[in-house]
């Protein structure tokens, strides 16, 4: 009887991992090669049934079975950047940064998080705009609450647009593309 | 029809001896959760500086927003600070620290092997908690610890070179199954990333090599002189695929298997220096040591008993 839940089990952990990653990988090829966000033919099917999809998606964040194999895959992604320049009352510029961490820990967690804003090249929608939005504002305020000084911060998101190797070697150059500028003030 | 059920037979006696053979002592679950520990500890501590950064109610991205995705049957942060403040008037940072402080003391004793399975199980927890309360800056690694600390919880990972076990007294166990299913997750793991990244043409044209080590936020240089070593890149992406892809293969077989392990050990290594990504190399080099580094009992004691039936081959 042992043995039996024990083969249970491993099998319905091992079929959640194997699903996770068909959902994930499903996605972003489609993303990836054909520019769609919609969902793909394994998480529709999960989907369609509420009850189980939950619990799927429960048992999966509790035991990390959601976990995407694909690293880098099918494409390492450009890495975006936010550019911050900050001004004091008489509108001098203080500084042009991006945030800065005390580990290189919490750096690399930054520049994971900063590929949230890849989704401002694709279409997710409105409601998903203003939640990138928010996210920019709340960096923003933050630099306002470390700088008693800064009175206006400006912030510049751009993608790192790097040519093939053999490009470069052509004389071809990265460039940086805007994504979006914001200012912030206080008045 | 005889044959059709001697080979269902077969195939049930396949699968439990496969699982339930006990061919590997408990040594591979010592190194889980000591291991584990390890890697949760010092991570720990280098971003202690950053948790108000990265996890703070004034953080760089404030609580609410990063609570958005995060469904309710996670404990989160925000959720605990809430019942916190109603019932006990505890601020938010305070539950920060408060849970912080807790947090290190039961890795600790889960690294040590004290109470094993509860501190586990509270450590997983609150890992759980502390990841989806900075949802927006985790990254695979999270995750992957997310699924250590879970075997940690469901495998008797206390009852080797552990307090418990000088507390306690176990009865002698078949380990096996344990490390069977993380030989499964592991093979799965390289085999869908391998294949995710043959399917693509940036791996097989070096073109994802050459872009990662030129993204800014690994290198702050300008490292185009580089270009001209683009047949190297080519060389990195294809490597990479073969490792990743034949793992499930390769790492079978008894022969074979000390140079996969090294070659995927080396592949995570140069990740860990090029992409400086070191806590991700040491999770993956923990996961392929727990796995795959401990030989079979039978192996050890050169009782060639099952060599001779053929089945050494396939542990």
């Amino acid at each position: 009887m042992k043995k039996l839940l024990f083969l249970g089990f491993a099998a319905m952990h091992i079929v959640c991992i194997v699903y996770n990653n068909v959902i994930i990988e499903e996605q972003s090829f489609l993303r990836f090669f054909y520019s769609k966000n919609e969902p793909g033919i394994a998480m529709s099917a999960i989907s369609g049934n509420p009850l189980g999809y939950n619990i799927f998606n429960a048992y999966s964040k509790y035991t990390g079975a959601e976990t995407g194999f694909g690293f880098y895959a099918p494409n390492v992604a450009s890495d975006i950047i936010l550019l911050q320049t900050t001004y004091d009352k008489t509108g001098s510029v203080i500084s042009i940064a991006t945030p800065k961490f005390h580990s290189k820990e919490a750096k690399i967690r930054y520049v994971s998080a900063m590929g949230v804003f890849m989704d401002k090249i694709d279409n997710h929608g409105a409601m998903h705009q203003k939640y990138l939005n928010a996210i920019l504002k709340s960096i923003g305020l933050y630099t306002f609450n470390n700088n008693s000084t800064c009175r206006k911060v400006v912030t510049d998101l751009l993608v790192y647009d790097l040519p093939p190797a053999n490009s470069i070697k052509n004389h071809a150059h990265a460039s940086y593309l805007k994504l979006g500028h914001y200012e912030y003030n206080i008045k | 029809m005889n044959i059709t059920l001697n080979n269902s037979y077969n195939k049930k006696n396949r699968v439990l001896n496969f699982f339930f053979r006990d061919v590997y002592d408990g040594r591979f679950l010592a190194t889980l959760r000591i291991g584990t520990g390890l890697i949760l500890l010092s991570q720990f501590i280098q971003l202690l500086p950053d948790v108000q950064a990265l996890m703070g109610e004034n953080g760089m991205v404030r609580p609410d927003l990063q609570a958005v995705d995060v469904p309710a049957y996670i404990l989160s942060l925000p959720r605990l600070a809430t019942y916190a403040n109603a019932y006990m008037h505890i601020r938010y940072e305070s539950v920060i620290y408060l849970l912080g402080i807790v947090y290190a003391i039961v890795i600790v004793l889960l690294t040590f092997g004290l109470l094993t399975r509860i501190n586990a199980c509270l450590a997983w927890l609150l890992h759980l908690s502390f990841i989806y309360s900075a949802h927006l800056f985790t990254y695979g690694v999270d995750y992957f610890l997310t699924a250590l600390l879970f075997y940690n919880v469901v495998f008797p990972v206390g009852r080797v070179y552990s307090i418990d076990k000088l507390l306690f007294k176990y009865k002698a166990s078949n380990y096996t199954p344990y490390i069977r299913l993380l030989q499964i997750h592991i093979c799965l793991v390289y085999f869908i990333s391998g294949l995710a990244k043959a399917v693509g043409t940036n791996w097989w044209n070096g073109m994802s090599i050459w872009k990662a080590i030129n993204r800014p936020s690994v290198t702050s240089y300008n490292i185009h002189f580089l270009s001209s070593f683009e047949d190297i890149y080519v060389v990195a992406g294809i490597a990479t695929i073969i490792v990743e892809l034949f793992y499930c293969f390769f790492i079978w077989n008894k022969h074979t298997r000390i140079l996969w392990l090294t070659l995927t050990c080396l592949m995570h290594l140069t990740i860990a220096f090029v992409l400086q990504l070191p806590y991700f190399a040491a999770v993956m080099i923990l996961f392929n040591i727990v796995t795959f580094s401990y030989k079979p009992k039978e192996q050890n004691n050169k009782n060639t008993s099952y060599e001779e039936q053929g089945l050494l081959n396939n542990i």
